[in-house]
């Protein structure tokens, strides 16, 4: 499938797909490039950086700055603290919305697209609206500064459920719903076992969407977690880059070791994550 | 098969419940105890990265066994994480350091804070300047905090490099070469025309230096507007005419660039208190040696030196302030002298060992008599609590002069405007 | 839209036969969606209507709330900060929205031209997105340094000056775009491979028959019936492109009191957003924080509005 409407392989002239392999070459290289500095950087010193021109490839420090990294911060700490709440949104956001989704795609009942209707809206409100009075709620609960400030508001989202829905129409055939009806099953029933099956790739998909958002989410956990032994990662990375005496080594060393998992999460989700947006997952 | 469903029905939400919830707790686990009589007192202290040195900290921590001392060196912007604290009556630190800038603000609320007064403290009281204790101190009495340090100014400037354009490099000429203003700006210009350097990080520096020398800044004690007050202009042309004499570098205080420029020489001098010494030593730690301090051009003044404070949430204020006073024992703020370049508050210090020694960072100059001098002379002055947020109007303008180009007398003229709309709209 | 086979006559839906009209037979549906709707009105909707309230007040959060009932607003009107920073936003926004919805377009024609390692191409565009916006932000900051960083050693080895890249405004502004766009690209290419990906073979057959050559069979084929695709591309853009806070926060931050979270030199990098949050808590001016972000979203929701029609204006003018 392609969309240049090339000629056949057997006539396919061979300057043409180098240059295009070459431009995708080059375009793969720029960006990846930045990760790549981003290890140069957390090898060196601070000074080589600010030497001219710079040190172009990775020193032998990258431990030492690591070390340090864990002794300015409570690296371990706070990457627990992300764990917990990427792993606990992801969850509850795949079921709550695989939940909604479900019976938005192939159920009807009173009301079901005006519901819907105002989901869809739901979505275009940003979220800095919120910000405040959220904080102040939060303040009442007495979750400022707590993990659960993060978690809860973030357990369903709109945007999961739109998706969903169209990707659940696509999966899960109505012949199946009408024989487990005859079955006798209800709604969970089938959620259970007809739908779930069925939607695996694209809750994986969701699931991998959703977690590198949480994972990567700043303004709020910069508000809400008040407390500096209990951060996010980004909120503590943001935290040691003050001014006057960067020691950039150290400070990309943390960059990359807040990169790192979520780029093991990612490669080994990748290809189902890759194929799935390309197989259609937009329909 | 509908029994089949009815029963599993349940059993799933159930699981769901309880799965959510354990999240949730786990998510929700606290970290400070609370002692009743015996057990262990958690307690928390927030400091930014130079407020006191890291070997004290670490010392008067394994001093304090009731419990564990657990200090947080908060970067980024401290006045905005303990005040959203304060508003959310969350994660509020058992002691706590407040800028000396920002203390006037905290003095509006002193319900937030505990009376020191109310402590045993009259003992060493008479061992801090009184002038220090009354920026800590409500119209009442109260008193809110102790004193950590003070912020003698000073120039700073590296020797190797005035050598190089034929200056005098001994502290006492570079005094008498730089006394006023004017003589400064002159020296300036020597400087750049011989080694291209430049005198002054930006135009907002010259700005605050020039304002830091004034009894008053921007808001007098009645809280009366006097941004448009000649002692405010005047800093404002000497800005100005920082920049259009080519003065200015232009960079950012603290950036990367800045360390840069300074590593390399093309910011020979800098205008800081005697706590700006840490911040040079690390940041450009690889220029040691090479550097003298003498007095800043105009006269000295005083700007920043901090405060330690307790809370009024503070869970054990018996314990946080006898931490205070081991923190701030004389021999501790020597220390911190040596290690961060913050001038004690405490007098008693002065006697202490550590502050004869000559520094290496300086070539071996005995600093401490220049910031002494210093000290002696500052004048005293008013702090309103609307200050910040009055003078961000003229940063801001500055910033377009020298950035962006605006036209100086546009944009004193916004700045005035700006300034006095922003006292109106905070009373 | 695809449905799956059925031998319904109705498109995907099921039609429930009602065994009663009641909604106790109906329950499990409303229980289904109920989660989402409790938790957006305990922390969407509830929130949004006490930030209205809010913006009719004056709190700092420590003392009592005073009634001021326009106020907010008739400041924000006349506040200059807020309108350099919806300027800021826009130019940000057009740095890098349009580059990069080009280069996405792009780079998602060349991965869908039979290529082999696409798995392994379409990663390595991916990768930008999954970083860390904050540690890009801080490295960017670094590679962009006046007088040490990367790209200007580069450009200095070269012949060209250094460029103050972060020490005036435009130049902030700059990096910030670049930040963005490097960040999206590779995701929006990823979304628009998945639509081009839909588009039928017959119609290149056909097209092929014609004699189309490739340049005219992506722009006159390819991208009309990739518009659903580029139209929600672009709304998402506009929607998040004009939120953007993290990218300007780092590059600009200071540990300064004087004036905290004011985007660098000449304001170059305070959006909208980081205007918001600088009023909001650094100034401790919550009441005037929420009217600014109601400003914020009637911005972002009108010019949302203009780009919906205008697109479906083109899009009927289009259709013969």
């Amino acid at each position: 499938m392609n969309t240049m409407g090339d000629p056949p392989a057997s006539r396919r002239r061979p300057q043409r797909r180098i240059g295009l392999y070459a431009a995708l070459i080059v375009g793969a290289v720029v960006s990846l490039f930045p990760l790549y500095w981003l290890l140069v950087v957390a090898s060196n010193t601070t000074s080589d950086i600010y030497k001219t021109p710079p040190r172009l490839l990775p020193g032998p420090l990258l431990f030492e700055n690591i070390a340090k990294v864990f002794d300015k911060i409570d690296f371990a700490g706070s990457l627990g603290a992300t764990l917990i709440v990427a792993c606990s949104v992801t969850a509850l956001v795949l079921f709550f919305d695989s939940l909604a989704a479900f019976a938005f795609a192939k159920y009807e009942f009173p009301g079901r697209d005006k519901l819907f209707g105002l989901v869809l809206l739901t979505f275009m409100l940003p979220m800095q609206l919120a910000l405040i009075p959220l904080f102040m709620i939060m303040t009442t609960l007495g979750w400022v500064g707590q993990l659960q400030a993060l978690i809860v508001p973030a357990a369903a989202n709109a945007f999961g459920i739109f998706w969903l829905r169209q990707y659940t129409i696509g999966a899960v055939p109505d012949e199946l719903m009408d024989a487990s009806r005859i079955d006798g099953a209800g709604f969970f029933r089938q959620y259970r076992t007809v739908c779930l099956p069925l939607i695996r790739p694209g809750l994986g998909f969701l699931g991998l969407f959703t977690f590198i958002g949480v994972w990567n989410d700043y303004l709020w956990p910069l508000t809400v977690l008040t407390n500096p032994e209990q951060v996010t990662l980004q909120v503590a990375l943001a935290q040691l880059n003050s001014s006057f005496g960067q020691d950039y080594g150290m400070i990309m060393a943390g960059a990359l070791l807040a990169v790192v998992p979520l780029l093991l999460v990612f490669l080994l989700g990748a290809r189902q994550f890759i194929g799935n947006i390309a197989e259609g997952a937009v329909k | 098969m509908a029994d089949l469903v009815t029963r599993s029905r349940p059993r799933r939400l159930a699981t769901v419940a309880v799965t959510s919830v354990l999240l949730l707790a786990a998510a929700a686990a606290p970290n400070a105890s609370f002692g009743a009589e015996g057990t262990p007192v958690d307690l928390t202290m927030w400091v930014w990265p130079g407020a006191l040195s890291e070997k004290t900290l670490e010392a008067v921590a394994a001093d304090y066994t009731d419990g564990s001392l657990k200090t947080s060196v908060i970067g980024d912007n401290f006045k905005t994480k303990l005040l959203t604290s304060f508003t959310a009556n969350s994660s509020i630190p058992d002691i706590t350091g407040v800028k000396g800038e920002d203390m006037p603000y905290f003095l509006q609320k002193p319900e937030l804070f505990t009376d020191l007064n109310t402590l045993g403290i009259s003992d060493i009281l008479s061992e801090f300047p009184e002038w220090k204790l009354k920026e800590a101190m409500t119209p009442d009495g109260k008193l809110l905090g102790l004193p950590i340090d003070i912020g003698p100014t000073g120039l700073f400037y590296r020797e190797d490099v005035l050598a190089e354009a034929g200056l005098p490099t001994d502290p006492a000429e570079v005094q008498a070469a730089t006394s006023t203003w004017e003589d400064y700006f002159a020296f300036g210009e020597k400087l750049k025309s011989a080694t291209g350097a430049f005198l002054q990080v930006n135009m907002a520096d010259v700005f605050s230096f020039v304002m830091a020398q004034y009894p008053t800044k921007f808001v007098s004690a009645d809280g009366e507007f006097l941004g448009e007050s000649p002692e405010v202009r005047r800093a404002w042309d000497l800005a100005v005419e920082a920049q259009q004499r080519g003065l200015t570098a232009g960079l950012q205080d603290g950036s990367p660039d800045w360390a840069s420029a300074v590593l390399s020489g093309t910011l020979p001098t800098v205008l800081g208190a005697s706590w700006h010494a840490g911040d040079l030593k690390s940041s450009v730690a690889d220029t040691a040696g090479k550097w003298r301090v003498t007095q800043m051009p105009g006269g000295p003044a005083n700007v920043g030196g901090s405060f330690l404070t307790i809370p009024a949430a503070s869970k054990d204020k018996e314990a946080a302030i006898a931490i205070i006073r081991e923190l701030l024992s004389a021999e501790n703020q020597a220390t911190m002298f040596t290690d961060t370049g913050n001038f004690p508050a405490r007098t008693s210090a002065f006697e202490e060992p550590a502050m004869k020694a000559p520094d290496p960072f300086f070539g071996g100059q005995d600093v401490v008599s220049q910031f002494a001098l210093a000290s002696e002379s500052m004048p005293a002055v008013y702090n309103s609590p609307f200050d910040n947020v009055v003078a961000a109007a003229y940063y801001s303008e500055l910033s377009n002069i020298e950035s962006a180009g605006k036209d100086p007398e546009q944009a004193w003229r916004d700045a005035v405007q700006a300034a006095s709309e922003a006292l109106a709209s905070s009373r | 839209m695809t449905t799956a086979v059925s031998g319904a006559p109705s498109a995907g839906r099921t039609q429930r036969r009602p065994r009663g009209r009641t909604l106790s037979r109906r329950w499990p549906l409303y229980a289904a969606i109920a989660p989402f709707f409790i938790l957006f009105s305990a922390f969407g909707l509830y929130p949004t209507i006490y930030s209205l309230a809010l913006s009719f007040q004056r709190s700092d959060g420590l003392t009592t709330p005073t009634w001021v009932g326009l106020a907010n607003y008739q400041q924000l009107l006349g506040d200059e900060m807020w309108w350099q920073a919806v300027q800021n936003t826009f130019i940000i926004f057009s740095l890098s929205t349009f580059p990069m919805l080009l280069l996405a377009l792009i780079i998602a024609a060349m991965l869908n031209a039979n290529v082999r390692f696409s798995t392994t191409f379409r990663i390595a565009y991916f990768v930008p997105n999954i970083t860390s916006v904050v540690a890009m932000a801080i490295l960017f900051g670094a590679v962009f340094g006046q007088s040490f960083g990367l790209v200007n050693s580069a450009l200095n080895a070269i012949g060209l000056g250094k460029v103050p890249w972060l020490n005036t405004p435009f130049g902030i502004q700059l990096v910030i775009s670049l930040l963005i766009t490097y960040q999206w690209t590779g995701y929006n290419a990823i979304i628009f491979l998945a639509g081009m990906q839909a588009i039928s073979k017959d119609v290149y057959e056909a097209a092929q028959v014609d004699g189309a050559g490739r340049v005219r069979t992506f722009l006159s084929i390819t991208i009309p019936l990739l518009r659903p695709t580029i139209v929600f591309v672009m709304i998402v853009s506009i929607i998040t492109g004009l939120q953007t806070f993290t990218e300007a926060q780092v590059l600009t931050s200071t540990g300064a009191t004087a004036a905290p979270y004011s985007g660098g030199a000449g304001h170059g990098g305070l959006t909208m957003v980081l205007y918001f949050y600088q009023q909001a808590f650094g100034y401790n001016k919550f009441g005037y924080g929420a009217a600014i972000a109601w400003g914020i979203f009637l911005i972002i929701f009108m010019f949302t509005m203009l780009s919906w029609r205008y697109s479906r204006r083109r899009e009927d003018l289009t259709r013969r």
